[in-house]
């Protein structure tokens, strides 16, 4: 059971990367091909634009969302005892290197994980975490950060967000360029009905995409969510301390300290939105769900 | 008492890592292809970490008596 869903996330998240990939090569011949005149060269250059977004975005997240989300590292084992001696557990049995330490200064419980690769990784928690939750919830939810952490999963977050950023820039460059009429070249014989159909196909690609994109974002970070609960339990062979420490989180008042634009990397959503369930935008399942799925294993 | 729970919490999770381990070796042993490359090098199958169940219960500690020395 446990195993099988390791398999499918790992699955379904291999189809959304796949399909993201998908819109932005579209999108760049769409544009390519209403402006440029070549669909090929639309391809190529908005591969480009993504490549350079990636490689900022890699360059130089940590210590920016550190700083966005008000966090404090700690650097000896006496200023957290216990969260330092979890981490330790649970890098170990999931073999991964230590992580550095931060505490957000927040009386509401939550924590999320970063880094981009697991010798680089940062697990931050607030103090409303410590003081709400017993060692054995403690565990479920540090268990679910080292799996992020395992999983790749911040890698992923960056690139799909990276992804998302290179989206948007090729769709304000598409509609500042039809602002300033620089269409295609109209004194071809493009008056058929095919030359019409492919325009009309190109600047709907061009509105529907950074929509399409959002979707795509919210529905891997929904699939990790499930994915890092999964392995967090294959870690501390015990369902019960996640579930537990799941209902508490989600039974919180919002957080103060943190970033809307990290919200998605949080173990539940800081800003508790309320979604109805199968909600194409939110960026966590719903917690009910989630308990649904622990109990399960 | 932190210190007793890490300790023994410590021991708990090497002692996974261990046996999760060897359960992959001894499945990688065993199935195809990797069984031909074993048969090969002569890769064989481990055991598993096993504890006696009167070393499972906790230990009983008591720091009344050592109140005393101090």
């Amino acid at each position: 059971m446990l195993y099988e869903q390791i398999a499918m996330n790992k699955r379904r998240t291999g189809y959304v990367m796949a399909g993201f990939a998908a819109l932005v090569v579209v999108l760049g011949a769409a544009l390519g091909d209403l402006f440029a005149g070549s669909w090929l060269a639309g391809c190529f250059w908005a591969a480009i634009v993504t490549a350079i977004y990636m490689g900022l975005m890699i360059a130089n997240s940590t210590n920016v969302v550190m700083d966005l989300n008000h966090a404090q590292e700690i650097h000896s084992v006496d200023q957290a005892p216990q969260l330092w001696h979890l981490i330790e557990d649970m890098a170990m049995v999931g073999q991964v290197p230590m992580p550095r330490v931060f505490i957000i200064d927040d009386p509401s419980p939550n924590a999320f994980a970063t880094g981009n690769r697991p010798e680089k990784s940062v697990v931050a928690v607030t103090t409303g975490l410590l003081e709400r939750l017993n060692r054995e919830e403690l565990e479920g939810v540090i268990g679910h950060e080292i799996s992020h952490v395992r999983n790749y999963d911040i890698r992923l977050q960056t690139i799909a967000l990276a992804l998302s950023a290179a989206i948007s820039f090729l769709v304000n460059l598409a509609s500042n360029l039809m602002w300033f009429g620089a269409g295609r070249r109209d004194d071809d014989d493009d008056n058929s009905a095919g030359g019409i159909l492919q325009l009309v196909v190109s600047i709907l690609l061009i509105f529907l995409a950074p929509l399409a994109a959002s979707i795509a974002q919210m529905a891997l970070s929904r699939n990790r969510e499930y994915l890092a609960d999964a392995s967090s339990v294959e870690l501390t062979r015990n369902p019960q301390g996640l579930i537990m420490a799941l209902r508490k989180i989600d039974d919180s008042e919002p957080m103060q300290a943190a970033d809307p634009s990290s919200a998605a990397m949080y173990i539940g959503d800081p800003f508790k939105h309320q979604h109805k369930i199968g909600d194409l935008f939110a960026t966590h399942p719903p917690i009910a769900k989630r308990i649904e799925r622990l109990e399960k294993m | 008492m932190e210190e007793l729970t890490n300790t023994e919490n410590k021991i708990a999770y090497s002692r996974q890592l261990y046996n999760s381990t060897v359960a992959s070796l001894n499945m990688k042993v065993q199935s195809f292809p990797a069984n031909l490359v074993a048969k090969v090098h002569h890769f064989q199958q481990e055991a598993y970490l096993e504890v006696p169940e009167e070393e499972k219960t906790t230990p009983k500690v008591n720091f009344d008596d050592l109140n005393g020395d101090k």
